[in-house]
């Protein structure tokens, strides 16, 4: 080997990184050459001082650690209930979105799906207290629905009787009426005639 | 009876923060001397150091025995110094010009003109010369860390020694004298 290879393995030379036949090559060459005596005296000069200048010592805080750490449990365990709330808030905005509940007067449906286009599932009750007598309840409201029409009818007749007894009774009142003011009338006749054969003057009316 | 790491590292994983503190405790100082050769300055090295047990505290529960919770703490470490360095503000001087500056005034011995010069081999040299040097590691273990070939390595091991050594001798009173 010529210096200048020799030179360019020296540094791993120095640290044994060569291979066998090299190292016996180096040694060799070394035994016979100053200047690259002193260029690997130079390197291990340089690994001598490289262990020699130990690098500053630190010590680890651990309370800063753990308060780190606690810290992002903190952060993370208040992301998380970002999350569930937002995904609450989501899932709860979809299901008013899609949800259709019926309230009927013995039963509560809820239906889900789209509603101006065909339903996706069919309708689901939740609750039905008495399914089984709706029939029969049918039956009862028409059976009271046409007792209150009947109801009202009778009383729409009876009205109407009322109501022409009353007119017979105005109109008799009212024919009455004129019989009495009749009998007025020839009374003040015959008081205003009596009343000129009496005294010979016409009596001044006094009667309203 | 002193108890072995993998026995501590059992009772880390189960939740024993006793065990997380002995284990800071046992690799605190051997990996600040490994950061402070990956570190652009001393000053990064406690910061360095903090920040590589806090993850290894997150990332514990991934750990798996195999024997190798070195090799894993030091890629760790080693992750954190890459950070670091990628967050290097553009406007912090470089070492060398603190170099130069500390020794006009004549504040600089050989183990400062030592620490400025690794600070000043790029990244992937330190880490080798780190990896290499301060761990004790081959290069075929460097190479399996790193994912990188081992004569590449060699390489920049040898570049790093070159740059080093021509550091030094600048700094050298003797030689200066």
């Amino acid at each position: 080997m010529k210096c200048q290879e020799i030179v360019e393995l020296l540094p791993l030379h120095v640290y044994g990184d060569v291979t066998g036949d090299e190292q016996a090559q180096i040694v060799a060459h070394l035994e016979q050459c100053a200047a690259c005596r002193t260029e690997a005296e130079a390197y291990s000069t340089a690994r001598r001082q490289l262990t020699q200048a130990s690098p500053s010592t630190a010590a680890v805080d651990l309370a800063a650690i753990y308060r780190d750490e606690n810290r992002r449990h903190l952060r993370r365990a208040r992301w998380w209930q970002r999350l569930t709330w937002a995904a609450v808030a989501v899932a709860a905005a979809v299901l008013l979105s899609r949800c259709e509940i019926d309230v009927r007067e013995q039963s509560l449906s809820v239906r889900w799906g789209g509603f101006n286009t065909e339903r996706v599932h069919d309708s689901v009750v939740i609750v039905q207290p008495r399914p089984a007598s709706e029939p029969a309840a049918a039956d009862q409201v028409r059976i009271l629905q046409e007792l209150v029409h009947a109801l009202a009818a009778m009383i729409a007749t009876q009205d109407r009787d009322r109501q022409g007894e009353l007119n017979t009774f105005r109109g008799e009142l009212a024919r009455l009426q004129k019989k009495i003011e009749a009998i007025y009338a020839e009374t003040r006749h015959d008081v205003s005639a009596l009343y000129a054969a009496q005294f010979g003057a016409t009596r001044k009316e006094s009667i309203p | 009876m002193a108890e072995s790491e993998a026995e501590m590292l059992a009772r880390w994983r189960r939740g024993d923060e006793d065990a997380f503190a002995h284990i800071v405790r046992r690799w605190q100082q051997p990996l600040a001397r490994f950061l402070a050769r990956l570190a652009e300055s001393p000053d990064q090295v406690a910061d360095l150091l903090q920040e590589t047990f806090l993850r290894l505290h997150r990332a514990g529960a991934r750990y798996h025995e195999n024997g190798h919770f070195s090799a894993w703490l030091h890629q760790i470490a080693l992750n954190v110094a890459r950070d670091a360095a990628r967050r290097r503000r553009p406007s912090a001087p470089l070492p060398s010009e603190v170099a130069a500056e500390s020794a006009a005034v004549g504040e600089i011995d050989m183990a400062d003109c030592l620490q400025h010069a690794v600070a000043e081999l790029p990244q992937e040299l330190r880490e080798v010369l780190a990896l290499r040097h301060d761990r004790g590691m081959s290069f075929e273990e460097i190479s399996r860390m790193l994912g990188v070939p081992a004569s590449t390595l060699k390489s920049r091991f040898t570049a790093a020694l070159k740059r080093l050594r021509l550091k030094l001798e600048e700094f050298d009173p003797e030689r200066e004298s």
